[in-house]
């Protein structure tokens, strides 16, 4: 870990001044947000990088938290450029209901698809399970400050987690649209809608539910 | 280091953490005086003596740090004569190294001042000595070409007399250097760029803008128009990296609201310098009312051209001469994204206003700046025959029944490489994105012919090819998809004829430079190639140059954008 600190300062001290391709870190809150249902839970969408133009070190966390529980997955994923467009990752994620948690090993592609649509799909492998995770997003300008963005993510597994409260098959899908206005491109508050589902066992045996909201939230990045 | 402490390994990772914000406050800890911003001068004979320092000027309303050359921003202008010796001290009171590389200067190698390649640099605290004959006259400048520091202020003048007398008359010599500020650290722009390359754009497609294409058009068609930008995931609204979101620009060192002033007499002739001193500012330069003759370009005489307007790539100049009537002008400049812009006043009193013309609308880019055929055609030529156009159109340089060979370069085309122009073409004729059919008479690369002639020029001996690439999307550039830290360094024989074709597989312009040696452009004529020390390179687009070998040494070849120019670079070694 100490070794790891020490690359982008040794790297750029070598480089010195001809460096086109300098260490650089940055988080990106993507969504923090309050949802207008039940509790008001919060919840939130981020992702971190230490890295260089084709090979990253990130962190993701997402997640939604009330008063009574916290659910959360988080990543620690390498990211390495293949296409002009895309990066392919691996790592590892562990995700967290309350008290219970899974591990899982993450193979993922990330990137641009045609058409400028944001795009993270990720492979889960667990040693008795795997799951996919499909999460898209589009960013419309109405202004140059002013965006709309449509998003949709689907989850599914193969068999059940039933300490996790999730069933075999689809297990989720949301799809939500919101609406920033970036002040500067690092700080946008917004609004939104999301309409959120569950599918299959994780509704009818865990107790899934359909939600729609409004939420009220803040992204930002540094 | 396997003995830090957890307390020290935080520290460190405190320190790197920084660094990676900001390379530049590595320095910040030690003490530096900063002076005070001094009035511009010029200076004039055979021995200079220049100090680079930080100083404190205000340009924005808030005071910033600039490198500059004794306290000047831009650096003095300095004056020398054709077939003297010149020898200039430069002392760097900078924390960190510098140098000052001579804009199209033929010298020795050794003199060019590029660090790592024609010397080791000037250390903090240290003097170096240049020294070297000025074997050729006309407009140029010079700057540093260390790190960031040209974008910081360091940048200025070179004006050369000539031995014989120049084939025009002027009564008044004015110096007009464009330049781009900002009081954001370079490396915070640099780091910016490369988390979200958009940032500085703020002229982006919108969906009222989509709605009105729809109106316009139809739905259909107006969907098969964004049909290829769509799928490439291209703006066709990419026009600078960097903006008037951040840059203030500059003419001679002054803001708009300054208003630099050239002052004339009634019936006298005026000649401007004008010479672009940005960063990454292309500006389009024009004097409303006032038609300009060209009669040189990059230092050069050229068969004098009449003209309204001229873009000005980074790092080019034009020497105009102008025959005011008694009245005030704005010498107008502005961006070619038309973001922001710069104007001083040419008039016969310091009291005499001249109105700023409107900024232009800015145009988009079309399918030929993608690489995909004619400018004429606008923005269809993606439905017609390729075949039949390219026969067309096509401005083509000579030379189509080659004599000599070309040689092959290694190319990576991979996931630092976005676009590839599938139909290059030669746009010499061609005035660039946001000039197209604007009702001015707009220079282009197609006027400009050699005073001189060049029938007697050497026979060509070879040719390269050099791809101009990049990935907008991560902020990566290079050259034949290999960037400088990985790239081979480029071998020219001694005395050999090398012609230079340029494939710009980018959607953007890229002022290429060549030290050491000229770049004779290919305009047409066989007898009139024109001598210039920079390319603009228009986007999608093809142009060839030749290159006699004649500075033994190792030389620099780059994109003249700052911050395209760590990775579009490479080192020419002649021997």
């Amino acid at each position: 870990m100490k070794r790891l600190w020490l690359i982008p300062l040794a790297t750029t001290l070598l480089w010195g001044e001809m460096n086109d391709d300098p260490w650089r870190a940055t988080l990106l809150m993507d969504r923090l947000e309050v949802q207008t249902v039940g509790e008001r839970p919060v919840t939130w969408d981020m992702s971190a990088y230490v890295g260089k133009d084709f090979e990253k070190f990130y962190i993701y966390s997402e997640g939604e938290s009330t008063s009574e529980e916290t659910e959360s997955q988080s990543e620690l994923i390498y990211s390495h450029a293949i296409a002009p467009f895309w990066d392919i990752q691996g790592g590892i994620e562990y995700d967290k209901v309350g008290s219970q948690s899974k591990t899982w090993g993450v193979v993922a592609l990330q990137g641009l698809a045609p058409y400028f649509i944001d795009t993270r799909i990720r492979l889960k492998v667990a040693d008795d399970n795997v799951g996919v995770n499909f999460d898209f997003e589009y960013e419309a300008l109405l202004t140059q400050r002013l965006i709309l963005t449509p998003r949709i993510e689907v989850e599914a597994y193969h068999h059940a987690i039933p300490t996790l409260g999730l069933g075999g098959g689809m297990a989720s899908l949301t799809t939500g649209l919101r609406l920033r206005y970036e002040f500067v491109r690092e700080f946008a508050p917004y609004i939104g809608v999301e309409y959120a589902n569950t599918y299959g066992n994780t509704k009818k045996k865990y107790g899934g539910i359909e939600t729609s909201r409004f939420v009220v939230g803040l992204r930002f990045w540094f | 280091m396997s003995n830090l402490s957890r307390r020290d390994f935080i520290k460190t990772g405190v320190a790197s953490a920084i660094l990676l914000h900001t390379s530049s406050s590595l320095w910040a800890d030690e003490p530096t005086k900063f002076g005070e911003r001094r009035a511009h001068e010029v200076l004039e004979g055979t021995e200079f003596h220049l100090t680079i320092e930080e100083t404190v000027v205000n340009i924005t309303g808030t005071p910033a740090i600039a490198t500059t050359i004794n306290g000047m921003l831009p650096a003095p202008t300095l004056k020398w004569q054709e077939g003297d010796e010149v020898t200039i001290h430069v002392t760097n009171n900078l924390p960190v190294t510098s140098s000052i590389h001579w804009h199209g200067i033929i010298l020795p190698y050794q003199m060019d001042g590029v660090p790592d390649i024609s010397f080791p640099g000037i250390a903090p605290g240290e003097t170096f000595t240049y020294r070297f004959k000025v074997q050729q006259s006309g407009t140029f400048w010079y700057h540093s070409h260390s790190g960031f520091q040209e974008q910081t202020g360091l940048h200025g003048t070179l004006v050369i007399t000539p031995k014989s007398p120049e084939p025009f008359s002027y009564d008044r010599d004015y110096v007009i250097a464009l330049s781009d500020w900002s009081d954001e650290k370079p490396e915070n722009i640099f780091r910016k760029l490369k988390i979200q390359s958009d940032y500085y754009n703020f002229n982006q497609r919108t969906l009222g803008d989509f709605l009105s294409e729809v109106k316009a058009y139809g739905l259909v068609e107006t969907l098969k128009r964004r049909k290829m930008w769509n799928q490439m995931r291209m703006s066709d609204r990419d026009l600078s990296d960097i903006t008037a979101y951040t840059y203030t620009f500059l003419m001679n060192g002054m803001t708009d609201a300054d208003d630099w002033r050239a002052i004339f007499k009634t019936n006298e002739r005026v000649r401007l310098r004008f010479i672009n001193q940005s960063a990454m500012t292309i500006f389009d330069v024009r004097i409303p009312g006032l038609k300009m003759r060209v009669v040189a370009a990059d230092g050069n005489l050229i068969q004098p051209v009449e003209v309204d307007e001229f873009r000005i790539g980074v790092a080019e100049s034009y020497d105009v001469i102008v025959e005011p009537d008694d009245r005030a002008y704005a010498i107008f400049a502005q961006s070619i994204d038309r973001s922001g812009f710069v104007a001083g006043t040419l008039a016969p009193n310091h009291t005499l206003k001249a109105p700023r013309p409107k900024v232009d609308k800015p145009q988009p880019l079309i399918m030929a700046d993608m690489g995909m055929g004619d400018w004429k055609s606008g923005d269809h030529t993606m439905m017609m025959d390729h075949g039949t156009m390219a026969m067309k159109h096509d401005m083509k340089p000579m030379h189509e029944e080659k004599s000599y060979s070309v040689t092959p370069l290694p190319i990576r085309w991979d996931a630092g490489t976005t676009m590839r122009a599938k139909d290059p073409r030669y746009r010499l004729d061609d005035p660039g994105v946001g000039l197209r059919n604007n009702g001015r008479r707009v220079l282009t690369y197609a006027d400009l012919k050699n005073y001189y002639s060049t029938a007697d020029d050497p026979k060509l001996d070879r040719e390269i090819i050099l791809h101009l690439t990049g990935n907008m999307e991560r902020f990566v550039w290079s050259i034949n998809g290999i960037t400088y830290a990985h790239a081979e360094p480029l071998r020219f024989c001694y005395g050999e004829c090398i012609r230079i074709t340029f494939i710009n597989d980018t959607m953007m312009n890229h002022p290429m430079h060549l030290h050491g040696m000229w770049s004779d452009l290919e305009t047409g004529d066989e007898s009139a190639l024109v001598r210039k020390h920079t390319i603009l390179v228009q986007p999608g687009s093809k142009i060839s140059y030749r290159v006699t070998a004649d500075a033994k040494g190792a030389w620099a070849f780059h994109c003249h954008m700052l911050y395209h120019m760590l990775g579009m670079f490479r080192k020419v070694e002649v021997v």
